[in-house]
């Protein structure tokens, strides 16, 4: 059994034995990874997946060289598979509670189709250089010394690289053409069911 | 910045993983094990995975940091809370040992009343090497107003009395001044002497006229 906040993963194989612990601790620490990543994805479901992973790996695990890895790939996959799954998803239901309750869902169409134009502007639009200042940033390298260090530049060619990469991405996200998901109204298709 | 990271999550997959260092690698890169010119920085922006279980890493590595700090910060109080009791009853004992020599002070500031009748005992000028009979000549270590009862034959008038170390009179502890009475053919002098700074020992009592300057000593025990 792993824990992460309240949720509890039944980590078993498909004889109902409990996981050797290298796949357990693999599996708990994708899962971590998903619920911190993905806020708002249903933690039922997440831990679902971490099991159904889990169970996956039981049944092969001379198989699998490096636990973590394929617990993350296999875990993040099933993330990817329900947001494809979900965007393209229709859904008849009523008024009311039912209504709001599907709204996300309705929602992640837009949101995908937003992200993957917004995905393809960001690799065309920005270098290899702007990309790599990017991914330096989200390590929390974000002194201009460190950019120097990591790309082999001056300070100060750093900190200019680092003000434009930043003015490249204001520059794709006001003319993206498609308005952010959460300030448009829900337009809902509804029909009675 | 979330919009940068999903961007970083999704738009490099890597099914093969081809080039990818290994997973202690991005480890020590989660856990800033690794200087910033470490090439593994860049290949997070070519690989999804990678940046993924990078991800991973650096959620857990700050999560027990967070947890470590917490204890820490706990430990402190504790230590503190410890540290405190422990200076408060160092404190407490301090003061309660001023409280104790401050009473003993003012107890051995309470003015004493002593008498010493020197009437009937033999005397000796300063310089002989004799000592003089004298009973019950003992002072305790604190202010004292004495009686002296001065010998057979004393005359009235002004009067030191000295407390010394010695029979010359130069180590005085205490001294005090008088005038000598005669009262029912005795002649005696009051004076005050604050003996507290005095340790307890063996002394000599003198007694001293203005008017002969002769001393007159005899042996004194202080409590």
């Amino acid at each position: 059994m792993g824990t992460m906040g309240q949720t509890l993963l039944h980590l078993v194989d498909q004889r109902g034995q409990t996981l050797p612990a290298t796949i357990r601790v693999a599996v708990e620490a994708a899962h971590r990874w998903v619920r911190r990543e993905y806020p708002h994805l249903d933690d039922a479901v997440v831990a679902e997946w971490a099991e159904d992973v889990g169970r996956a790996m039981g049944a092969h695990p001379d198989d699998i060289r490096s636990p973590h890895r394929y617990a993350f790939a296999a875990l993040h996959g099933k993330v990817r598979e329900w947001f494809r799954r979900n965007a393209s998803k229709e859904i008849s239901v009523g008024i009311g509670s039912e209504l709001e309750r599907w709204v996300d869902i309705d929602l992640s169409a837009p949101r995908v189709m937003h992200q993957v134009v917004l995905f393809d502007q960001l690799k065309t639009k920005l270098s290899e250089r702007d990309r790599h200042i990017l991914v330096l940033l989200l390590q929390d390298q974000t002194s201009p010394a460190s950019v120097a260090a990591a790309l082999g530049l001056s300070y100060a060619a750093a900190a200019k690289a680092i003000q434009r990469v930043k003015e490249r991405i204001a520059a794709i996200l006001m003319g993206e053409p498609i308005a952010e998901p959460d300030q448009m109204s829900p337009h809902l298709c509804e029909s009675e069911s | 910045m979330d919009l940068i990271k999903d961007f970083f999550l999704e738009a490099n997959p890597n099914p093969e993983r081809i080039g990818c260092p290994e997973e202690r690698t991005l480890r020590a890169l989660a856990e800033d094990r690794l200087p910033a010119s470490h090439p593994a920085r860049l290949h997070l922006a070519s690989c999804s995975e990678c940046f993924a279980e990078f991800r991973g890493f650096r959620g857990d590595w700050e999560y027990s940091r967070k947890v470590r700090r917490r204890i820490i910060g706990r430990a402190a109080v504790a230590a503190s809370l410890i540290l405190a009791s422990g200076v408060g009853g160092w404190e407490y004992q301090r003061q309660r040992a001023e409280h104790d020599a401050a009473v003993q002070v003012a107890k051995s500031s309470v003015p004493v009343d002593a008498q010493v009748d020197l009437f009937n005992a033999g005397t000796l000028r300063g310089g002989d090497d004799g000592t003089n009979e004298l009973q019950q000549v003992s002072l305790p270590a604190s202010i004292v107003h004495l009686s002296v009862t001065l010998p057979r034959f004393s005359q009235s008038g002004r009067y030191e009395v000295l407390v010394s170390r010695d029979k010359a009179g130069s180590q005085v502890v205490a001294n005090g001044f008088g005038d000598a009475e005669e009262n029912s053919g005795k002649v005696g002098v009051k004076v005050t002497l604050d003996l507290r700074s005095a340790q307890s020992g063996a002394y000599f009592l003198a007694t001293v006229r203005d008017a002969d300057n002769g001393m007159y000593y005899y042996p004194l025990r202080i409590k």
